[in-house]
């Protein structure tokens, strides 16, 4: 009872725990600004860690996720460059976010092309995806960072909605409406399924090639959401803007419980996960430990709670 | 007519599977399929069901030509399935698994939960089980599991119903009420295809049966007229009853005293003696394959004490028990007895090279070893650097085989050495064992298949639901007794 | 199912003739590309010193690559490669600078990373967790560490590349071939290991069918204990080549070995999944890797563009190889 108890909650206690941690160890860390900019950034890094979990559900992978973020932020960035000139603001806003959400589409796309019809492992082909998206990253603006144009899309990143931040507000919305789609309709039981059983998915009769062509390619949108967040939040778009976010991605997922193997978990611990990593690093930076050390606290967390979450299976 | 297939031809690389079937399968009729392992029945259900999409031949649906090239357009064409692999997700609970693929939406495209929720617990109570539907599959015990498999199939409400083996894990009290469930069906005017190996059921719930014979049809009778004998014989052709030969019986060798597994298995002992063949069976599921492994180290809840020659032994690890001399050919050869990626000869030699305690090696020993079995098992293999993968089923458990023997072990376990084999290389491996035995090593088997135990032991124990119901000696014993205990209901409130 | 006539000969002889030139595709890859950067650069790329200067950059990815090809022959994967190179860099300009012999800092180097390796070893051997989370969990704690250590600059390193000069003097080109000497070395006496000890069947099984292991009385423990303990001194030596190659270096200068000791493991030939394969193909595929990047730094591709297309080829690679599988096998 004691153990069912951890494995479900496990991921909330040590939630509450680190925070606790926070409240003892930094004075005065629970101001609005601090709590805001973690609110932010957990955001961030939920949006890339609710497409890994997704992709995880179905037993695949997606190293992509942090490069899609970043050559989100730059695609955002060089349309503004270029677009701000000749047209008016808010279309510009508005192709920008259609431009960056679509080419994560397409690298997603790409990556669940490559896993289902090209039967490539989901670990290589989306490191191809991910190398991909650098490369074109990096070409749009030459590796320069380069700030938006369009100063008033900051509000997006820095704006609040109800005192909530608007990063985490949008994916708190959107995590409801998956939830429900996960837990309500056909599609969720069918992505639970690819992921447990994929041949007894295939013998009821269920294109499992379409189910993971959707997760993979909304793996590809949320990663450019959550790119497009850091964009707005900082101002700028960078290559490099998200650089090993997707391994603190698969960190969250699996620090919130969900199994790797696939087929069962919730949307909601990899949250947790991510925020929990996210105060973490809030912590390092307040009590001013060497950055270098937050790696290896994330490092042992990862483990821990890994350990706590992989007792399930025998041989 | 509502089935129909004409001259149906399946070939796999180098296997010819069936060889131009002709069955028909009328409403309201059961009809049932036997045969040996590999003889074809489970090829047929899985071209059925849209697994295998490739085949030749005509299969009519209601006599219209259809061709049935997913398992999507098998359901659409109102075929379904319980197959021998439960194909359950593990990780979602009952209903979901009753439902994939068919789930039942409301208005908005959500899940109707409740509907479905009514539908599959009143079907449970057609079949009369208590089970709880929101339980993750895996957590369930595999009667109940097969009981799902059940449901999802009669919940697609099919016109043809094709059943596979389902009734192996169920007690007698569940497969009753099977029975009366496939009666309504067929009074509803479905057809079923009706597959298994418990060969009474066939008159019990048969209204017609096909007797297959590596790929092809030998027979088809009416139930009603015809007997258990006449369909055995048909079965197996013209075989030569094979014995075990006499071996000069030894002294006591091998014991093994108070084997249980908390749950699942109660003392059970027994002991073996050199030169001697001992036999275990049951129905599936009774744990005769689990004593074996848990007495090879590979259980962790297994309990109990083993005495090689008088001795105390402890066994904490299959190389423990290796490394004393018992052995262990596992069923299941292509999960747990070969690496099938490797060569033959890496996996005749894989066991012999870690129970020697040098950590050196040499190739042209392990080549050496592995050609000399390959000549004694008559292994047939292109070369002994091909991969077992390649090899024919038969070949492959000849490997097994060698792999044990190669170890020099004194005590061999075999579990249902002779799964999915056929009856050639079957009378060679019974071969291997009487010299075996004759060599004066103590030698285990469990099986399914009654004959064979009768054929091939000295003495045999029954199992029934995890205990032993009865131990006998071959020649004092025939099979009518041993297949009687061996249906002993748990009626007596287990 | 039941053989009636296996289908002799002529079949069998294609399949097996398939076979070969699947495990021999690193060998394509690598004329392939030999003979595109030779007409393409007008035969500079031919030149002898050119040449030379690929092996020797090939010899750090290759040597990297050998301990994490012998992981994944065990159906297991190693992430922390990248940092625990760093890590290995952070003692060595930590002892150098405070004045250790070059002899003894390489020792704690490497002792370094095969403890790292040990760890890595035992908790992947003693729970189930899976080998990708847990060398993730090493790759961001060995990082730290390295860059607490040292901090994140590069450190020249005088010291070390003399000690190995002047002892690798007694041979002619000594001090200029001594990374290829280790490499090719290290490659030849694994695979000694791999043939001669019961390891090598016991990691291909693992690999293969960790079940059919178990049963056949593998120690699949200390298999995989050895393993990544192996991948670790691998690690470390790399890292003292790339010191020596290049004078000095920093703790992050390794995480760009990680995906290409991946890669060329896979151009290689061997299977990701483990089970089989050849670490002399892997030896093919660092080489071909490292002239994929040569080339396109010769054809003054831009660098970020290098990524796209390794990324393109890495995929392409691997579809045909899976593409190849399947017609070999139903041939």
């Amino acid at each position: 009872m004691g153990l069912y108890v951890l494995r479900r909650f496990g991921t909330f206690i040590i939630l509450a725990g680190v925070l606790a941690l926070a409240r003892l160890i930094c004075f005065g860390f629970f101001n609005p600004f601090n709590i805001s900019i973690i609110l932010i950034m957990s955001a961030i890094l939920g949006f890339l860690a609710l497409g890994e979990t997704l992709v995880i559900f179905t037993r695949g992978f997606d190293l992509s996720v942090g490069n899609v973020a970043s050559m989100s932020s730059v695609i955002i960035a060089a349309s503004m460059l270029y677009l701000h000139k000749a047209v008016p603001p808010g279309l510009v806003i508005i192709v920008a976010v259609l431009l960056a959400l679509g080419a994560g589409a397409l690298i997603g796309g790409m990556n669940g092309f490559a896993v289902t019809y090209m039967k490539i492992p989901p670990f290589i082909a989306t490191i191809g995806g991910m190398w991909i998206a650098y490369g074109i990253a990096f070409f749009i603006l030459r590796g320069v960072p380069t700030g938006l144009k369009i100063t008033s899309f900051k509000i997006v990143g820095r704006g609040q909605l109800f005192y909530v931040p608007i990063p985490f507000a949008t994916l708190v919305v959107v995590m409801i409406i998956f939830y429900i789609i996960l837990r309500k309709t056909p599609l969720g039981v069918h992505i639970y399924a690819t992921g447990g059983n994929p041949y007894a998915v295939h013998l009821s009769g269920i294109n499992t090639k379409r189910v993971k062509m959707i997760i993979y390619m909304l793996s590809g949108i949320f990663a450019a959401t959550g790119g497009l967040f850091l964009a707005a939040w900082t101002g700028t778009g960078f290559p490099r803007s998200a650089e090993g976010y997707e391994l603190l991605a698969i960190a969250a997922v699996v620090i919130g419980g969900v199994s790797l193997f696939g087929g069962a978990g919730s949307i909601w611990g990899p949250l947790a996960g991510a925020t929990i990593l996210q105060v973490l690093d809030k912590i390092i930076v307040y009590r001013a430990i060497s950055p270098f050390l937050s790696q290896m606290f994330i490092g042992s967390i990862l483990l821990v709670a890994i350990y706590l979450t992989t007792r399930r299976k025998g041989i | 007519m509502l089935l129909k297939l004409k001259n149906v031809v399946k070939k796999f690389p180098g296997v010819v599977a069936l060889r131009g079937v002709n069955f028909e399968l009328e409403r309201g009729e059961v009809h049932c399929l036997v045969g040996e392992n590999g003889a074809g029945k489970s090829t047929i259900v899985k071209i059925l069901s849209g697994v295998y999409p490739d085949y030749e031949g005509e299969i009519l649906i209601d006599s219209q030509p259809a061709h049935l090239s997913s398992p999507r357009e098998a359901r659409q064409l109102g075929i379904a399935s319980i197959q021998q692999e439960r194909d359950l997700v593990p990780t979602l609970n009952s209903l979901e698994n009753i439902f994939l693929g068919n789930e039942w939406r409301t208005r908005y495209r959500l899940l109707d939960k409740k509907s479905m929720l009514n539908y599959a617990t009143e079907l449970a109570n057609r079949l009369g089980v208590n089970i709880d539907l929101t339980k993750p599959v895996e957590l369930l015990n595999v009667p109940d599991q097969e009981i799902v498999a059940i449901a999802k199939a009669l919940s697609t409400e099919c016109k043809i119903l094709l059943v596979d083996e389902a009734t192996a894990p169920l007690d007698s009290e569940e497969r009753i009420k099977l029975f009366e469930v496939t009666r309504k069906l067929k009074q509803e005017g479905k057809g079923i295809v009706y597959i298994s190996h418990n060969l009474e059921e066939i008159f019990q719930i048969g209204d017609k049966v096909t007797v297959l014979r590596d790929g092809r049809v030998i027979s088809t009778k009416d139930v009603s007229k015809t007997n258990l004998e006449e369909i055995i014989h048909l079965m197996v052709g013209r075989i030569k009853r094979f014995h075990k030969q006499e071996a000069e019986l030894g002294e006591k060798v091998f014991s093994v005293k108070d084997f249980r597994i908390d749950g699942f298995i109660e003392k059970v002992n027994f002991d073996v003696k050199r030169g001697e063949i001992l036999g275990i069976t049951g129905l599936a599921g009774c744990g005769k394959i689990e004593v074996l492994e848990g007495i090879f180290g590979l259980l962790p809840n297994a309990e109990g004490k083993i005495n090689l020659q008088g001795k105390y032994v402890k066994i904490t690890s299959p190389l423990s028990a290796i490394k004393k001399g018992i052995g262990l050919l596992p069923n299941n050869r292509r999960e747990k007895g070969l690496v099938t990626c490797r060569p033959v000869s890496e996996n005749i030699g894989l066991t012999f090279i870690n129970s020697s305690n040098t950590v050196r090696i040499s190739p042209k020993t392990i080549m050496r070893v592995a050609k000399e079995f390959i000549r004694l098992l008559r292994i047939v293999v292109s070369s002994p650097k091909q991969r077992v993968e390649y090899l024919s089923g038969g070949n492959q458990q000849k490997v097994v085989f060698a792999k044990s023997l190669a170890a020099k072990c004194n005590v061999l376990m075999l579990n249902e050495p002779t799964e999915g084999i056929d009856v050639r290389v079957r009378r060679e491996l019974y071969d291997t064992l009487n010299n075996l035995a004759r060599e004066g090593k103590s030698i285990v088997i469990t099986s399914s298949d009654v004959e064979e135990i009768l054929n091939m032991c000295d003495r045999i124990l029954v199992m029934v639901n995890g205990r032993v119901a009865g131990e006998f000696t071959t020649s004092q014993t025939n099979k009518k007794e041993i297949l009687e205990y061996m249906s002993k209901s748990k009626g007596n409130g287990n | 199912m039941k053989a009636i006539k296996v289908l002799l000969s002529a079949e069998r002889t294609r399949k097996q003739a398939l076979s070969i030139f699947r495990s021999g595709s690193g060998l394509v890859v690598f004329a392939v590309l030999f003979i595109v950067a030779t007409l393409v650069t007008g035969g500079t790329f031919a030149n002898p010193s050119n040449l030379l200067e690929v092996l020797l950059r090939a010899s750090v990815i290759g040597i990297v690559a050998l301990g994490q090809n012998l992981v994944i022959f065990t159906g297991g994967i190693e992430l922390s490669v990248g940092s625990v190179f760093g890590l290995a860099i952070g003692i060595l300009s930590f002892c150098l600078k405070s004045g250790v012999d070059p002899r003894l800092a390489i020792l704690y180097s490497l002792a370094g990373t095969v403890s790292c390796g040990l760890i890595n070893g035992l908790i992947v051997s003693r729970t189930k967790m899976p080998p990708f989370v847990v060398t993730l969990g090493m790759m961001m704690i060995a990082q730290s560490i390295a860059l607490t250590v040292v901090g994140a600059q590069a450190e020249d390193m005088p010291q070390l590349v003399r000690m190995i000069q002047e002892s690798m003097r007694f041979l002619p080109a000594g001090p200029l071939v001594f990374p290829l000497l280790v490499w090719i070395g290290s490659v030849f006496i694994i695979s000694l290991f791999i043939t001669f000890t019961k390891y090598g069947p016991n990691m291909f099984a693992i690999g293969g069918k960790e079940m059919a292991a178990i049963y056949s009385g593998v120690n699949v423990r200390q298999v995989k204990l050895l393993v990544y303990t192996i991948g670790g001194l691998c690690t470390g030596i790399g890292a003292v080549l790339l010191c020596y190659r290049i004078g000095g270096a920093n703790p992050l200068a390794g995480q760009p070995f990680l995906l290409p000791s991946i890669a060329a493991v896979i151009i290689g030939g061997t299977s990701l999944y483990g089970g089989e394969g050849n670490v002399y193909n892997t030896i093919i595929g660092a080489i071909a890797l490292t002239i994929l990047v040569n080339l396109m730094n010769i054809m003054r591709v831009n660098p970020f563009i290098q990524d796209v297309v390794m990324g393109v080829v890495l995929l392409s690679f691997v579809f045909a190889l899976s593409k190849l599988k399947k017609l070999s096998e139903r041939a």
